[in-house]
């Protein structure tokens, strides 16, 4: 029998099978090569993005060289408090003398109008907030979207504040009697955001000194 | 069907996806609300129905009857997922911006549609343009859509393009309205349909002019003239 003949024997479900196998590696070649050549650009795309936020969230501190070499881990109990992924983790600001001036913590309020908001939190030693910048959200555009630092400098009313600075009372939208403002027709959004940024503050306060124990044994491992 | 006019004129025109077909309104109606949203997601398209056309045309005497929907889906689904991984690398903010709609190219009833009534039957030089102009028809519509809501909702024009373009782009931006606060709905979804509802419209009414002009060009005889005509010539 030629080749030709043994093929045109096979049952017609395996041939089929056979063609859609084949059809099946030549896709997965495909995109395996497209994957392997746009990894690297994708990568810096996305270091460019995050970088980006970082500057800018402690870009009030007042030391120009900050180094943003080193990330702690954050404790497995608040992964939930913060509703982050595991894997997610502190990123250690420090100044030219690598002394750690600040934090940026990242953080998630679960409860926008359209799902997470996605936050990076930048703190300094004395619990103040250098910065925050939303990262992610699927808000209304035009409503809620205004936490987005693209759409309204709304999110920039953080910077200086602290967990003191409003009294707790004050930490809430001005509908609810704090002292945040909220959109015109979307409260829900920055209620959300205010409730959230005053539990990561919480947390921070609570664990700041075992945050600036772990950056200063970093720096220590690293010297020598 | 075959000749190259009547394929532009198909895709661009008579057979519009967006506007007579009504295939793939879920990115249409959902992503027209800037032109650099529009344009993204109408670049996106025409990747893949381009590229899913010519290799549909290119492997059609392959594929038997049975396995030819699996290997067509499988076929749109390898370039989405190429278009999806060059745009991260090449534009990665205007990525996050269309978000989800970049994978749910793939379910996008143009592009199945396409490959199983025209390529799937036509050598692949006729299924690549017929891919490329359906792909513009739908282009075209989102472009006009995302122009037209951008201006009624924030009151400008080419906002954010460098998002597509590069810094180069970055001041494109015309402000046409100088207002705070633009139509809101215009924006949101209801104003998708709404303004969508308004071009199909637009194309009927044009469709039925048109129609009417033809029919008077081929009936030269002047309503009201009973005459008939017995000598001369009848050309």
């Amino acid at each position: 029998m030629k080749p030709a003949e043994r093929i045109n024997n096979l049952h017609p479900a395996l041939l089929n099978a056979i063609k859609l196998g084949i059809f099946a590696i030549v896709a997965a070649l495909i995109l395996g090569s497209t994957y392997s050549g746009t990894a690297e650009r994708i990568a810096e795309a996305q270091l460019i993005i995050e970088q980006r936020a970082l500057l800018e969230v402690v870009e009030r501190l007042t030391s120009k060289n900050i180094d943003l070499q080193d990330r702690i881990a954050i404790p497995e109990e608040a992964l939930e408090l913060l509703h982050l992924q595991p894997g997610q983790s502190i990123q250690v600001v420090r100044n030219n003398q690598s002394e750690a001036i600040a934090f940026i913590l990242p953080s998630v309020a679960p409860n926008g109008y359209s799902g997470a908001i996605r936050m990076l939190i930048g703190l300094d030693l004395d619990g103040q907030i250098t910065g925050i910048r939303v990262v992610d959200h699927r808000e209304t555009p035009g409503l809620g979207d205004k936490v987005d630092i693209k759409k309204s400098s709304w999110i920039e009313g953080f910077a200086g504040k602290s967990l003191g600075n409003p009294e707790e009372s004050g930490w809430a939208v001005k509908k609810d009697g704090g002292s945040f403002d909220a959109f015109t027709g979307a409260t829900i959004t920055p209620r959300a955001v205010v409730s959230q940024v005053r539990t990561t503050l919480a947390f921070y306060q609570q664990h700041l000194d075992e945050f600036i124990a772990q950056a200063t044994t970093l720096s220590v491992e690293e010297s020598e | 069907m075959s000749d190259f006019g009547s394929i532009s004129r198909d895709g661009l025109w008579s057979k519009n996806p967006a506007l007579v077909q009504l295939l793939g309104l879920c990115p249409l109606l959902a992503m027209s609300n800037s032109v650099v949203n529009s344009l993204g997601m109408a670049l996106a398209t025409m990747l893949v129905l381009t590229g899913s056309n010519t290799v549909v045309s290119l492997v059609r005497n392959r594929v038997t009857e049975v396995i030819r929907l699996p290997a067509f889906v499988m076929i749109i689904a390898a370039f989405t997922t190429c278009t999806e991984l060059l745009m991260q690398a090449y534009t990665f903010e205007l990525y996050q911006i269309l978000g989800i709609f970049i994978p749910l190219i793939v379910t996008n009833c143009t592009i199945l549609g396409r490959a199983e009534a025209f390529a799937s039957k036509n050598p692949v030089l006729p299924a690549a343009l017929d891919g490329f102009m359906m792909a513009l028809g739908f282009g075209l519509v989102l472009f006009t859509l995302g122009a037209i809501r951008e201006i009624l909702g924030y009151g400008t024009l080419f906002a954010d393009m460098d998002l597509l373009f590069g810094p180069m782009a970055a001041n494109w931006e015309i402000d046409l309205l100088h207002i705070d606060t633009g139509l809101l709905i215009a924006v949101l979804p209801p104003g998708a349909f709404l303004v969508t509802g308004f071009l199909i419209a637009l194309k009927n009414i044009i469709d039925d002019r048109m129609e009417k002009k033809r029919l008077a060009a081929s009936n030269p005889l002047v309503v009201g003239s009973k005459r008939v005509r017995t000598t001369g010539n009848v050309s």
